[in-house]
């Protein structure tokens, strides 16, 4: 039971056992399928956006902040990078550099206003999503361009064996651990759990906001460059979904949005519950609204409501995040956590 | 980890992959093919305007599965969620179609998976939104005819001269900004007609009435009102409210509920009726869509000329523009009024090619 321990202690524990839950019912309705390299590459390519989303978002969430302007970052990501490659004709490298450059000055932006600025993260974010999303439309004023063939093959591809997107995921997820073992990934959780006590003991409370946001703007940027390897072209409304689905990814693997106990692991795990959710719903009304009389001819009413509940029901699960140093159980007091964990 | 829980995982594993089997091999059994299988994707169906669409191709779909010709039809939506969508197009590709038609989330967004499907001998059609690919034909309403007969119309009830306010949807979104290219172009052509303040109303009444009411202050003197579908009912609305007096003409909302304000107006003013036009933007073009697919399918081939190029896509003759014949104006409102009583408020006029019709784009 050792292995029940450790998992019973981690903070993502909900969002793990969501995924579990959600894998094993879609493998029902799904079939043998499910355990094709292919479907794995798809469900990862295409989620693989949000789960940067989520990355981008938990880190940001750790500090006892939000940010509400990922999606229309991802999107100004999407069209910078397409604008330049498409209309400026630079190369597809350059363009896409200069896009997550964008992303990342995007999340500077967020940090100096809300360490330094201290106006809170809610407003801050919620009007640098206005004036983000209004930058792509003027970048992009309407939907087009491409991206080279070689570049979504290889997106949606495989490198040695495994999907592509997994190697860039697992690169991020390797990134965010080494960040983790230095002092700064410590103090992004001590902030989150308790500023003042943080404060009193001497970390900077600004330089660890500021961090946090840029380094989420910089993931962010990466979640719009994959955006726009999986679909190809440049849109100026493409991420808005993103804003809001990467914050419901966060609570479901287990972060509490107060701040300081989460980790970006159970993000990852939300981030793919919300996938196998649509993709769920999918097989679920291809393979079986047939077998319903009646039920054909207002299928997509009901594909809404079943999948918005599931989504509800991994929320209203979040009330079982291990909030307690060794368990289950809402929360008697609270302690300044700490707890490493990925 | 303990032997027992060991043995539990394993037997949980084997009872998973015992069931699956056993469904996949009924799934197996039920779909043998006695038609084409054919799936819609909706981007989303959260407003009245697609729901008609979807409701409008499940009948037409009904008709054909009785007659044999479509084995199964699905419909899936995607919340407008760009990446759902591209989830239920591959899994769909996955899982074989003969054709799929799109409403998409993003017009030029789906290219990569567009080409698998084409690759594997799937039929792809926009529907509604033109999707800018060699390979896809999209069949839509003309927008910019939708747009042009308003303009024209306007121009026309103000004799050609004048102020107005100009009520666009959204910034980038294609049907858009076509309809804004074919309102300026209009427009280019008197230039006595002046555009006092043109605002975006997001194709929603409620942020159009607020609209209003907040250009009343800043402008209260203007002599008509071009707009285009998702605003004139918060317009009018917010006119009723500051009890400032109509204009002297406004352009289309195809709703059944402006039809029916318009009416009340008239009932209550009989000297001095709304000066309005409804141009149809037809849901029914869902369900023109789907009937060519099928014709498609079953190897019929387009009559050249048939196929041109969407405004926004220049560069390839790939769509089926199908331009609006149904107009209201003052003359025939109450006959329309009549005709669609028994509709719900949240109606849109609407028409569905006949067979007969349909037929005339083939050889």
């Amino acid at each position: 039971m050792r292995l029940w321990r450790l998992l019973r202690s981690a903070p993502a524990l909900p969002g793990y056992l969501l995924l579990t839950g959600a894998i094993i019912i879609n493998i029902l309705v799904q079939g043998p399928d499910f355990f094709s390299m292919d479907n794995f590459n798809s469900i990862f390519s295409v989620n693989a956006p949000l789960i940067m989303a989520a990355i981008a978002q938990t880190v940001v969430v750790l500090t006892g902040e939000i940010d509400l302007s990922i999606g229309s970052n991802m999107t100004l990501v999407n069209t910078i990078a397409i604008l330049l490659a498409n209309q400026y004709h630079w190369p597809v490298g350059g363009s896409w550099l200069t896009a997550l450059l964008a992303g990342t000055l995007v999340g500077v932006l967020n940090g100096l206003i809300v360490a330094y600025l201290r106006i809170p993260s809610l407003l801050a974010t919620f009007s640098t999503m206005s004036v983000v999303s209004g930058l792509a439309l003027w970048v992009l004023p309407k939907p087009g361009g491409t991206v080279p063939s070689e570049v979504y093959s290889a997106y949606g591809g495989y490198l040695v064996g495994l999907p592509t997107t997994v190697w860039i995921i697992a690169t991020v997820v390797a990134l965010w651990a080494i960040i983790s073992k230095y002092p700064i990934g410590k103090y992004i959780r001590a902030v989150g759990g308790r500023e003042r006590s943080a404060y009193a003991s001497g970390i900077r409370i600004e330089r660890v906001k500021l961090f946090a946001h840029t380094f989420s703007g910089f993931v962010t940027g990466l979640a719009g460059l994959c955006l726009t390897a999986l679909m190809a072209s440049g849109d100026p409304k493409i991420g808005l979904p993103f804003g809001l689905n990467s914050i419901a990814a966060v609570i479901l693997g287990g972060t509490i949005l107060s701040g300081g106990w989460g980790g970006i692991g159970g993000s990852i795990a939300g981030a793919l519950f919300l996938g196998l959710v649509s993709n769920i719903v999918f097989f679920l009304f291809n393979n079986f609204a047939g077998l319903i009389p009646g039920i054909g001819n207002v299928s997509s009413f009901y594909q809404q409501l079943l999948s918005n509940l599931i989504v509800i029901f991994g929320l209203a699960s979040a009330v079982f995040t291990p909030r307690k140093k060794n368990g289950i159980g809402l929360p008697k007091t609270r302690e300044g956590m700490t707890k490493d964990a990925v | 980890m303990s032997k027992k829980v060991a043995s539990w995982l394993v037997l949980l594993l084997t009872m998973v992959a015992a069931v699956s089997l056993a469904l996949s091999v009924a799934n197996a059994k039920d779909t043998k093919k006695n038609g084409f299988n054919v799936a819609l994707l909706n981007g989303t169906n959260s407003n009245a305007w697609r729901l008609q669409m979807e409701q409008n191709m499940q009948t037409v779909a009904n008709k054909y599965k009785a007659q044999g010709i479509i084995g199964k039809y699905s419909v899936f939506v995607a919340n407008n969620d760009a990446t759902t969508q591209a989830q239920q197009m591959q899994q769909l590709i996955n899982s074989g179609v003969d054709a799929i038609l799109i409403n998409p989330v993003s017009a030029t967004s789906l290219s990569p998976l567009i080409d698998k499907a084409v690759a594997k001998g799937i039929l792809v059609m926009g529907i509604d939104q033109h999707i800018s690919h060699p390979k896809v034909i999209s069949v839509t309403t003309d927008q910019y005819a939708w747009a042009k007969i308003q303009a024209e119309w306007l121009a026309k009830q103000i004799d050609k001269k004048g102020n107005i306010l100009q009520f666009d949807a959204i910034a980038g979104a294609p049907a858009n900004d076509v309809r804004h290219q074919a309102y300026a172009d209009v427009l280019a052509r008197y230039p006595d007609i002046k555009v006092l303040k043109l605002v975006n109303m997001d194709w929603d009444e409620g942020k159009a009435k607020q609209l209003m009411t907040t250009l009343l202050s800043a402008y209260p003197n203007f002599d008509a009102i071009l707009c285009q579908d998702g605003a004139a009912v918060g317009i009018i609305n917010a006119l009723q409210e500051a009890k400032h007096p109509l204009p002297k003409a406004i352009t289309s909302d195809e709703w059944i509920a402006y039809l029916r304000l318009w009416h009340d107006l008239n009932q209550k003013n009989p000297g001095k009726p709304l000066n309005a036009i409804i141009v149809e933007n037809p849901p029914g073009i869902g369900a023109d869509g789907l009937q060519i697919v099928v014709r498609l399918l079953q190897g019929k081939k387009l009559k050249s000329g048939v196929l041109t190029s969407d405004p926004s896509d220049k560069g390839n003759k790939n769509a089926i523009l199908i331009k609006p014949t149904l107009v209201i104006t003052n003359a025939n409102m109450e006959e329309w009024y009549e005709k669609t009583k028994d509709k719900p408020d949240t109606y849109y006029i609407d028409s569905v090619l006949s067979q007969k019709e349909i037929d005339k784009l083939f050889n």
